[in-house]
């Protein structure tokens, strides 16, 4: 086994990751941090980019190994408060799993007995943490095992939890008592008394810190509540406008702070026009309220244009999955083959035949698809919450912006209609459609200056954005596939625009949309974790999301397929109705 | 008719009954399941239980209507009329399967319609005339639901007018006994094998198109039985067909050489 591989470590990680993945039985990323000691989260195994031990495979896979055999579970984690039962814990599974390793990694068996770990005696991990809270003397972990880091643990939703009968916590509120735990335990346990011992700093301060945001959170909570119940009133929650995802509500009447928009503004000018106003769909009451919101299409300017944008290369792979994307059959003349005779080549063959010549047999009509149909729109949302660091790198707008950028020039190199739009809002007289590249416009160094110069800043009214893109689908498109697609970290939020209400208003504006044969899909990529809104808003068959470009390229590119199919059937069933009923077709579009 | 050795297929659940009752009945069949999990060895092992001929057509992206029913060609001076595969089935009374049907062209499945339903007649337009389906015919098409996009989905019409047989990939033991009757191996082999393939298709379907399908259990059995060894055997016949990507390669054989016993004993690593 080449465990201290002299190759690079990062393709070591990426090539473990599939192993990993068998072992845990489920997606698990492999990354490096700067933090010593191997462990996990949940979702990610971190790996020491220093001071790498020699195993580190086995180490990877047992902390994968523990992961698939749901010893890290949510109820697990939380059943494990005392350091002490913790580090015992771990030492006894962590054994049981490299013993399951074992028999179901026989390519590795002799690596995994060379550790010479002691057996577990333990048969699964409710019978390990009987143990780890007995009495027994259990050895210390073998550092093999990797470190078990709790507070990551619980920080990240991993999937294992039980569905709770009971009333569900809110999630900081759980972390909070599981902290305040931690420090009861820390405290208790005569075994970790220790004077100079002030780890438990750190897990009060972190205790404290969630309270005060727990609370503020609910403040906030209970104006966006008051708001949604009359998101048309006038004292609607106002949010912050700051650069990042931390939303709070501001009060009805305070003094507007500079925001993003007014005081930095990435836009240019305004078409020359006040913009155009649009519906909001009101679920609750299963009402429009007309003209409710305004949206502009402005140029996105290129003043801030920094030197150290590198525009993502062109992605081959990409190409290939969408070059069937969208084609029309056009019928090909004088083939070898094909559904009808071709009479022209035909009488030519039958003379040239007569007059003894030597030609071609190529007297038939062959329709083949070869004719780029498609027009898509890229949304890509450039509000506030982009401008988070994502897990893997880069800040979650540099990744969208690259998946956008990589979208429309793939695109646009195949032959088809596309345009690019970023978009934000502050509150529904403010919402920013911010033109990258529009229909009208070749592919090339301006829109990407432009993409280039995008800021994340203000807020998401999604609803709104949809629609105007749809009017601009439907008005430049100008092919008979037509698709929408949303680049987005997470569902709509804006002044008194948020949970219910702003998931009805879009999914209708998405309803609008299909209606008009317009296929729809939604991007995540680069986000901490997946919008559960947006996957339920736009369904899991056109919802997708990624930590990366690569792995979100393969999934896009079904979709991508997916969503054109779905917008040929909607087409024809339009087409259909009105056909049968033009009256009717007429008044609802 | 059939003659020669009942092709071998090992039944998973119900599907046997379903497809004779289905045949009595004179209903058409659709199969649905992932790549290699033994789609068309049912056919085959159906047709030839219920003793007709099997025409099997592989359907692509520029299969036409006239490519399954037939059409004029050109031939010297004079225009000749030749059956397409469909047409055969019908006029002789042949299991006729379409495979991978939703990569045909959606205009072409809708010849299907008043085969698949209780008419069982072909409508020859370019000839005027209807075809009734002789005694025997049967029609069966199959798909893998997970591959597909929407766009290349049955209509449901045509979905509609079949009765659906559902396939996966056999459970562990029965996969095992499959591949070593196939490939002719000791059960130890197979099984190492299966356990290789259940592991690959824990993986989740974004990492990976298709997953390791019982065919290429059986390709590798089988040239392990050639004399190669195990591992060179998983590397070719599971992790090459399954990818071009350089890393995802990668990451596939150190799945293999983790997951399959070394040929020596004392050779335990993975590269």
């Amino acid at each position: 086994m080449n465990e201290a591989s002299a190759t690079d470590p990062a393709s070591d990680l990426e090539r473990m990751r599939l192993l990993v993945e068998c072992v845990a039985g489920r997606r698990v990323e492999v990354a490096v941090t700067d933090a010593a000691g191997l462990h996990t989260d949940g979702k990610t195994i971190f790996v020491p980019g220093k001071d790498r031990p020699d195993s580190v495979l086995l180490t990877v896979l047992i902390q994968a190994g523990l992961l698939g055999a749901g010893s890290l579970g949510d109820t697990m984690v939380g059943e494990l408060s005392r350091p002490r039962t913790a580090r015992r814990y771990l030492s006894i599974e962590g054994r049981r799993v490299a013993e399951l390793l074992r028999e179901d990694l026989p390519g590795l068996a002799r690596h995994l007995e060379a550790l010479d770990l002691a057996p577990s005696g333990s048969t699964d991990p409710s019978d390990s943490l009987c143990q780890a809270r007995s009495r027994a003397p259990v050895p210390d972990p073998a550092p093999v095992l990797g470190d078990l880091r709790l507070d990551l643990l619980r920080r990240c939703d991993n999937g294992d939890s039980e569905p709770d009968a009971r009333t569900p916590l809110d999630p900081p509120v759980t972390a909070l008592l599981s902290d305040l735990a931690d420090l009861e335990a820390t405290t208790d346990d005569g075994e970790e008394e220790d004077p100079t011992d002030h780890r438990w700093r750190p897990t009060a301060q972190r205790a404290l810190k969630r309270l005060v945001s727990s609370v503020r959170r609910f403040r906030g909570r209970s104006r966006g509540a008051l708001s949604h119940a009359d998101p048309s009133a006038g004292g609607e929650a106002r949010p912050t406008l700051s650069g990042s995802s931390h939303r709070t509500a501001r009060r009805p009447g305070e003094a507007r702070a500079p925001d993003a928009l007014s005081g930095e503004p990435p836009i240019g000018a305004v078409d020359g026009s006040d913009g155009e106003t649009y519906p909001e769909w009101d679920a609750a009451r299963g009402i429009y309220q007309p003209d409710r919101c305004t949206v502009r299409v402005v140029d996105q300017m290129t003043a801030d244009v920094t030197g150290s944008f590198a525009a993502p290369t062109t992605d081959p792979a990409l190409k290939r999955m969408l070059a069937p994307l969208g084609l029309r059959r056009c019928p090909q003349r004088r083939q070898a083959g094909g559904d009808d005779i071709d009479i022209d080549a035909a009488v030519e063959m039958l003379l040239e035949h007569q007059a003894g010549c030597v030609s071609e047999h190529r007297p038939y009509i062959e329709s083949r698809p070869s004719r780029p149909d498609l027009a898509a729109l890229v949304l890509l949302d450039v509000s506030g919450s982009a401008a988070d660091p994502s897990p893997a790198g880069w800040t979650i707008h540099e990744h969208q912006r690259d998946a956008a950028i990589r979208i429309v020039a793939t695109l646009a190199g195949l032959g088809d209609r596309c345009a690019a739009y970023g978009f934000l809002s502050d509150g529904p007289r403010e919402v920013y459609l911010l033109a990258l590249k529009r229909f009208t416009e070749s592919w090339g160094a301006a829109p990407l200056e432009r993409f280039a110069s995008l800021k994340p800043q203000g807020f998401t009214r999604l609803g709104a954005a949809v629609r105007c893109a749809t009017t601009i689908l439907a008005r430049d498109g100008h092919a008979q596939h037509r698709l929408l697609i949303v680049i987005s970290d997470g569902l709509a939020y804006d002044h008194g625009y948020e949970g219910a209400y702003a998931s009805g208003d879009t999914r209708r504006a998405l309803s609008e949309a299909r209606w008009q044969g317009i296929g729809c899909l939604c991007l995540s990529v680069g986000s901490a974790s997946p919008t559960r809104q947006l996957r339920d808003v736009f369904g899991s068959a056109a919802y997708a999301s990624a930590s990366n470009w690569p792995d979100l390229r393969a999934p896009m590119a079904r979709m991508l397929r997916s969503a054109v199919g779905s917008s040929e059937q909607h087409r024809v069933l339009r087409q259909r109705r009105r056909r049968l009923h033009p009256a009717t077709v007429e008044r609802s579009s | 008719m059939t003659q020669g050795a009942p092709p071998f297929y090992l039944p998973i659940g119900s599907e046997c009954e379903l497809f004779n009752a289905a045949f009595a009945q004179r209903l058409a069949v659709m199969l649905k399941g992932p790549t290699g999990c033994g789609k068309t060895r049912f056919v085959e092992a159906m047709a030839h239980e219920v003793g007709r001929p099997l025409i099997t057509v592989a359907c692509h992206d520029d299969l036409s209507a006239a490519d399954l029913v037939g059409r004029h060609l050109l031939e010297g001076g004079e225009t000749v009329w030749v059956d397409g595969p469909l047409t055969r089935a019908v006029k002789t009374g042949a299991v006729c399967y379409l495979d991978e049907v939703v990569e045909a062209r959606q205009d072409t499945t809708v010849v299907l319609h008043p085969l698949a339903d209780h008419r069982r007649q072909l409508p020859l337009e370019r000839l005027g005339i209807t075809l009734k389906a002789a005694e025997g015919f049967c029609l069966v098409v199959s798909y893998n639901p997970g591959y597909q996009s929407v766009l290349k989905d049955l209509k449901d019409s045509t979905r509609q007018r079949m009765l659906a047989i559902e396939l996966d990939f056999p459970p562990p033991d029965a996969e095992i006994e499959i591949v070593t009757r196939e490939a002719g191996v000791d059960h130890r082999l197979a099984a190492d094998l299966v356990h290789l393939g259940q592991a690959i298709r824990r993986l989740e379907s974004r990492t990976l198109r298709e997953v390791a399908s019982t065919r290429t259990l059986i390709a590798a059995a089988l040239i392990v039985a050639h004399g190669v060894t195990l591992r060179d055997a998983a590397r070719s016949a599971i992790a090459g067909p399954l990818t071009d990507d350089p890393a995802l390669r990668d990451g596939l054989f150190q799945v293999i050489d983790a997951y399959l016993p070394p040929s020596n004993p004392n050779d335990g690593g993975t590269s």
